[in-house]
């Protein structure tokens, strides 16, 4: 079983999207709908990273994250955002975060791959 | 709205909807908005997401025809032939626009948040504003029928528009990436 990565966004196209672009190197592709459902997940499962999206209903991308990094089960965990924001102020609030990679959608399948492998290597 | 300001609004829109479609590979032309707008025989998809600022606050609304979304969502891969999973490309597409259109207004000095993307599939509809400001029509051709997208704002009295500075845009662009 390959190495399991969260993606959380609001979009199915996405998700879809992010899961054929990573499935098809050997990683295992969980999914989450918004933030609430992606703290639900996360507990109890072996995660090598996340991937989230930062407008979502319920709650923000960067709420959730400030909640991962509050928690001492996930606070290790590597996270790249993807979004369509590229708002260096925004940037920053999640480079103090602890966010380790920020990507501006659309996507190039390639790229998010080449991200992620290197994230997860270094985990 | 003053006129300076809504020629970068035009053009910014304008080039960011081309680029936004582009990379979907549908190719748009930029055409008169003709008023009232044409109706679409075929029903259409409409997709509206907010947009709110210090000093303005908004609408974006695109409307396609549905064979349009479904190209769109079938592009995506299996299980893009739902209506559901068509309203969702074309939502996903309606957030990727704004916030291409942001990032792209950020050089001006003007930002804004983005509200979540909403998308319906109707028979018809007509737009009707409450805020007496001018709606923005922009008006595509392509080879699957025309693009409508609305831009529709108001700018506060304190709503400032710098001159682009291109030095001060340190927007990370669409499709790049930054590792720290």
């Amino acid at each position: 079983m390959g190495k399991k990565v969260l993606v959380v966004d609001d979009s199915s196209s996405i998700r879809q999207r992010v899961s054929a672009a990573l499935e098809g190197a050997g990683f295992e592709v969980l999914a989450a709908v918004d933030g609430i459902d992606a703290l639900a997940k996360i507990p109890g499962t072996s995660l090598a990273l996340i991937i989230a999206d930062l407008n979502m209903p319920r709650l923000s991308g960067l709420d959730m994250i400030s909640r991962i990094r509050s928690d001492e089960r996930t606070k290790h965990l590597p996270i790249l955002v993807l979004t369509t924001e590229g708002d260096p102020e925004l940037i920053a609030e999640a480079r103090k975060l602890g966010v380790k990679a920020w990507m501006v959608k659309p996507f190039k399948p390639e790229l998010l791959l080449s991200a992620v492998k290197k994230l997860t290597e270094a985990g | 709205m003053g006129s300076q300001h809504s020629v970068v609004f035009d053009q910014v829109i304008e080039s960011s909807v081309v680029d936004c479609f582009s990379v979907r590979e549908l190719a748009l032309c930029p055409a008169e908005a003709v008023r009232p707008p044409a109706p679409y025989a075929e029903g259409a998809i409409l997709t509206f997401i907010s947009l709110f600022g210090e000093h303005l606050t908004g609408t974006l609304l695109l409307a396609v025809r549905p064979d349009l979304a479904e190209a769109l969502s079938l592009a995506v891969g299996p299980g893009g032939e739902t209506q559901a999973a068509h309203l969702d490309a074309l939502a996903e597409l309606s957030n990727e626009l704004l916030g291409r259109i942001k990032n792209r207004l950020l050089p001006y000095g003007v930002t804004f948040q983005l509200g979540l993307p909403k998308a319906l599939a109707c028979a018809g509809f007509w737009l009707h504003t409450v805020t007496g400001e001018t709606r923005r029509a922009h008006r595509f051709t392509s080879p699957r029928g025309d693009v409508w997208v609305w831009f529709d704002v108001v700018v506060g009295p304190d709503f400032r528009m710098l001159p682009f500075d291109e030095s001060s845009a340190k927007c990370l662009p669409e499709g790049e990436l930054v590792l720290f």
